[in-house]
């Protein structure tokens, strides 16, 4: 079976100052791979089997090479960088156009594309859904189990209030739900290997995506104003060392509710 | 989508100017729709889902034309219509045909309905089904969305939908320039209406595709957890509780004050938590009289589920952490400690 | 004039990292160095003394006042210049400035808005291809520099770039009477014995005292004090006892790009046979070495049981296993990963078995799961529950030359074995500076355990190492410096005090204690 992981590239938020005004400061930070997408990509990679291949994709600066080198080196079998100064300033719909392209023009008759379940800087998980409508192929949301049956796959929904089975039909998108906060590590012959792996990069033309159907341009939506967020609660910071005390304030205001 | 590159030349578009890039709508001020009004998926759970019920009337009280409602299911949905017509849709399209629900069928026949209809403006609660649903109807109807948006401010047809921004401590408001707009919302955005008794014009829509998917079984998850959203006292749990055992005492803590406990996404990625216990953007927003967080550094995504509490108590170690700043009371102490110091008083 | 602040019961300047706890009645917290000046000059002449705390990490009481009150530089933090010379380019920090923030800064690279000490420096600092460090790296990020110089204080790149004394271009310093001056390397050097330097309107010119220390181990024991030495070396150290720091300028260096690897090998003898292998070898190049016993790795895995999310790192590999962790240059690296391989495959792993990081968010997971050693410890002590609700551990910090490291470890397994004290080893072995935390169960084990410690230390000293490699001496450890230096030694440091600061107002119980 034939692979395509969609990972995402975020900023080290560990490593990541605050500005003073509460922003963020992106300065010198570095991307790193987000964990729900190395989670998905680590459920591919466990369930792989002999003659599959598992292919990696992001949409990203040239600097996100890294990330997908990374991802060579944890077992995937290939990488491709879309990056383009065009992609600049993609909302998700333009983000989808450009995964859909790609998966359309370089994966024909992949069998089943995969997702992390949304990314730790704060996009919700729209995106897995808009490139399966691109697509026109079945989508598969809240996955928390991808199982092999023969030469097809079953997978697991959760969908908080039902748990559905349903079977992966050709070509369907997987979003996986979990995560793990523990990560995982390259081994050194994979890191070697990666070391020495060819990253494809492919941009706009290659896409074959007009000028008008990519990054700012190409987005619907646009951000009209930032605001910081403003708070009108009138903060009191106390510093207590005596826990029985601090207790006793705490159990204060909640009698002060009743 | 087309073989071709698509959407990017005017002879992509089909001849239809709305489909022009929006980079060219903008650039040359080329948006001729005549979109108008405001379509709502009713998305039905043992009834009408609350974040449905709410969107309709949040459109009604501040949108611009008519109220449009899309229902799935059969015969059996008559019952509600009265409710629906109530809450303030002014026309109801039923579709019929698909029985069960399947994201690649309903986003289908939604995007029917929205052609024929060509509302100004698409909502949907962000529920689980909402989330999925509504890109896949955007991807369809080539339009850009606005996902978990905390405000919509309708002005004429347009709306400005406001989120937090991408990382960081900052609320972007965003429009779209191709119509319809779309946005999900999440329930207790807008306040809950009374159910009161309506009328308004019903259409049967017969979707006639057969569905795909293939589904092998279907558990209902017996969910005996109340729900957060009812708690009028929350103690809520996050990255800074290190001990899982801590867990089992704000139950006792909570219990006590007859309130619930609640938690940020560090819990939930630990295990430690469900998911229908998880305050913040990717979780549940709610409303409570008190909330008292324990250990939560309080990112813009966790407050946007808890910015409208009536009063917030803050207990954490970190005098840096953002939370202080939207917390009435902030005591800077061992988190565990404290925990353990309530329950013997309790 | 300067603030005086009452210290509130419970409040954190009467304790440090060492649990000590202190007593004192006012804090001082100046804003500029004139307002400390002008403490130093109000308390000098009344013969009042202070001690000189900073962030407070240390672990053996240097910042804890014993009854007087306490002169504390937190508002003295930020970096505020930058400049080049023959060596390389240097940082100009104020002593509170933390060395997360100097590695923040670095990172960074921005060096606008700082002052330059030398033409184009900043940008010329912007321009170094890799980027800019401070290559000393104690396990507390978070400790002020200040501190750090004050302690000499080291890490585990210390075996590959030496520690903190290595890096230090020159400093301010605000003598007991509240004169300044500022010294750099090389600028005021003893004459033999005889060291002299002025002192805003002062001289002092002194005899040094007839006394060697030993610099060819990880020794953060006092004073340096040798013939010819520069007086740099002296304030190095000496924990505040002679005058307080109040500018430093530290060197930088190219950041290297570099592969994180921990190696994971069946049992302690292994790994030990690993680390003398690597230091052997040629072409691997560590920056460091590490090295955690089975024990160590052990008592991690069962952290990560009760709390999974403990330290950001995967599950452990199953069964008994050390591990030796290190970081080597990322030229020519498959090279250096085969040198590894042979070596491992040796004693009884090999690279399959081997974690690697590149970027810096995997490096930092790494070093993490090193660092989470100690507090792994603490864990378990705490659930141990024992008699002593105060006392659970007992840790070492000792150093010996490469030649005694053998007998030095065979020395720890016997005694510590003989006596069947429950404990683990791990640290900076490459130094031949392992950490040992002694677990204590009952009272009777803390009485061995003491014992045991003064033994250890004893045979330390006796193969020419230092029974404080890298915490400094604080209050805690000053029995230590009698072992070391002997009751003349004491006497000579005690006498070198009294010429620098005549009334014994500076950290009066740092290293030696205070003549009453």
């Amino acid at each position: 079976m034939r692979f395509v992981v969609a990972i995402k590239q975020v900023p080290d938020t560990e490593n990541m100052a605050m500005n003073d005004d509460g922003t963020v400061d992106r300065t010198g930070v570095r991307p790193v791979m987000d964990p729900y997408s190395e989670y998905a990509l680590r459920r591919i990679l466990e369930s792989k089997r002999d003659g599959d291949t598992v292919s990696v994709v992001t949409m990203g600066p040239p600097q996100a090479e890294s990330v997908l080198r990374r991802c060579v080196a944890l077992g995937a079998d290939s990488a491709c960088l879309l990056s383009d100064p065009a992609f600049a300033g993609a909302d998700v719909w333009a983000t989808a156009r450009v995964l859909a392209s790609y998966m359309q023009k370089f994966e024909c008759g992949y069998d089943c594309m995969v997702f992390g379940r949304m990314s730790s800087d704060g996009e919700t998980g729209q995106l897995p859904f808009e490139v399966a409508g691109l697509l026109d192929v079945e989508q598969h949301a809240y996955v928390t189990d991808l199982r092999r049956d023969g030469d097809s796959m079953i997978s697991v929904q959760d969908y908080g209030d039902v748990v559905r089975e349903c079977s992966v039909g050709a070509g369907a998108v997987i979003a996986f739900a979990g995560v793990d906060p523990n990560g995982t590590f390259m081994d050194v012959p994979g890191f070697l290997a990666s070391l020495e792996s060819n990253i494809v990069t492919k941009n706009r033309v290659d896409l074959g995506l007009g000028l008008y159907s990519v990054g700012s341009k190409g987005s619907p939506t646009s951000i009209r104003r930032i605001g910081t967020v403003g708070s009108t609660r009138r903060n009191r910071k106390v510093l207590i060392k005596d826990p029985r005390r601090a207790a006793d304030l705490v159990l204060g205001e909640l009698e002060a509710m009743e | 989508m087309s073989g071709c590159s698509g959407g990017s030349c005017s002879t992509c578009s089909d001849g239809d100017p709305d489909r022009l890039p929006p980079g060219m709508l903008r650039e040359y001020d080329l948006n001729q729709s005549t979109s108008e009004g405001i379509l709502v998926w009713i998305e039905m759970s043992d009834g009408i889902e609350e974040a449905s019920a709410e969107l309709i009337a949040e459109s009604k009280r501040e949108g611009d034309g008519r109220v449009f409602g899309v229902v799935f299911g059969g015969p059996e949905l008559k019952s509600y219509y009265p409710e629906i017509f109530g809450y303030g849709v002014d026309t109801l399209y039923h579709v019929r045909g698909l029985p069960v629900y399947s994201p690649e069928e309903y986003a289908e026949a939604l995007a029917e309905v929205v052609e024929r209809v060509n509302p100004a403006t698409v909502l949907m609660g962000a529920t689980p089904r909402g989330r999925e649903l509504a890109p896949r109807l955007a991807a369809i109807l080539q339009t850009g969305l606005t996902a978990d948006c905390t405000s919509l401010s309708f002005e004429g047809r347009d709306v400005t939908m406001t989120r937090p921004a991408l990382t960081g401590n900052v609320m972007a408001d965003i429009t779209c320039d191709r119509y319809p707009q779309m946005a999900t919302v999440r329930r207790g955005t807008f306040e809950k209406p009374e159910p009161s008794e309506g009328t308004g014009t019903a259409i049967y829509w017969q979707y006639t595709k057969p569905v795909k998917r293939e589904i092998l079984s279907e558990t209902k998850s017996v969910e005996t957890d109340t729900d957060i959203r009812d708690a009028k006292v929350l103690i809520a749990l996050g990255g800074g509780i290190r001990d899982v055992s801590l867990i089992e005492i704000a139950e006792k803590v909570a219990s006590e004050h007859g309130g619930m406990v609640c938690c940020s996404r560090a819990i939930v990625d630990r295990g430690w938590m469900p998911r229908s216990r998880q305050v913040g953007m990717s979780g549940i927003t709610v409303k409570p009289d008190i909330y008292i967080a324990f250990g939560i550094s309080g990112s813009v995504q966790h407050r946007a589920g808890m910015a409208d509490a009536k009063r917030v108590v803050a207990v954490n170690t970190d005098p840096d952490a953002p939370i202080h700043r939207f917390a009435d009371l902030s005591i800077l102490c061992d988190v565990g400690a404290v925990l353990k110091a309530m329950l013997k008083n309790g | 004039m300067f603030q005086r602040n009452k210290i509130q019961p419970g409040s954190g300047y009467l304790n440090d990292e060492s649990k000590m706890t202190g007593r004192g009645m006012n804090v001082m917290s100046p804003y500029d160095v004139s307002e400390l000046q002008e403490v130093l000059r109000v308390y000098n002449s009344k013969g009042n003394p202070v001690t000189v705390s900073g962030m407070r990490t240390g672990l053996c009481g240097g910042a804890v006042p014993l009854g007087n009150d306490v002169l504390s530089t937190e508002n003295l933090h930020g970096i505020t210049g930058i400049g080049r010379d023959d060596r390389g380019f240097y940082l100009r920090v104020l002593p509170c400035t933390t060395l997360n923030e100097i590695d923040g800064f670095l990172r960074k690279g921005d060096f606008s808005g700082l002052e330059e000490l030398s033409e184009d420096a900043a940008s010329d600092a912007s321009a170094v291809e890799n980027g800019l460090m401070y290559p000393v790296d104690p396990t507390e990020l978070d400790g002020s520099i200040g501190g750090n110089v004050a302690t000499n204080a080291s890490g585990p790149r210390t075996y590959s770039m030496g520690p903190t004394r290595d890096w230090i271009r020159g400093m301010r310093v605000a003598m007991a009477d509240g004169s300044v001056f500022r010294m750099h390397r090389g600028l005021y050097m003893a004459e033999g014995r005889r060291m002299s330097f002025p002192s805003g309107r002062n001289y002092f010119s002194f005899d040094l005292p007839d006394m060697d220390n030993r610099v060819d181990v990880k020794n953060a024991m006092g004073p340096m004090i040798h013939p010819d030495m520069d007086l740099m070396d002296l304030f190095i150290g000496s924990e505040g006892i002679f005058g307080v720091i109040v500018e430093v300028d530290v060197y930088l260096r190219e950041r290297t790009p570099t592969v994180s690897l921990m190696a994971f090998l069946p049992d302690d003898a292994s790994a030990l046979s690993t680390v003398k292998a690597v230091r052997a070898s040629e072409g691997l190049d560590p920056e460091f070495i590490e090295y955690m016993d089975v024990k160590s790795v052990d008592l991690v895995r069962k952290a990560m049981n009760d709390d999974p999310s403990f330290i950001r790192i995967p599950t452990l590999p199953e069964g008994p296993c050390s591990a030796v962790f290190l970081d080597v240059p990322l030229e020519s690296i498959g090279t250096r990963c085969s040198i590894l391989d042979s070596i491992l495959r040796d004693n009884g792993s090999s690279i399959e078995r081997t974690w690697c990081g590149v970027d810096h968010s995997d490096k930092s997971r790494l070093r993490s799961m090193r660092h989470a050693v100690p507090r792994s410890v603490f864990e378990y002590v705490a659930s141990l529950k024992g008699e002593m609700p105060s006392i659970h551990k007992m840790g070492t910090d000792m150093s010996v030359p490469d030649a005694s490291a053998d007998e030095m470890m065979a020395y720890y397994h016997d005694k510590l074995d003989e006596t069947g004290l429950e404990y683990c080893m791990f640290g900076h072995i490459g130094d031949n500076h392992p950490h040992v935390e002694i677990i204590l169960h009952s009272m009777e084990d803390f009485e061995k355990a003491r014992e045991v410690y003064r033994d250890l230390a004893a045979k330390a000293i006796e193969l020419g190492g230092s029974p404080s490699a890298e915490h400094g001496i604080g209050k805690i450890k000053r029995e230590y410096v009698g072992m070391m230096y002997g009751t003349e030694g004491v006497e000579a440091i005690r006498r070198l005090k009294s010429i620098l600061d005549p009334k014994w107002i500076l950290c009066p119980d740092n290293i030696v204690e205070r003549v009453k």
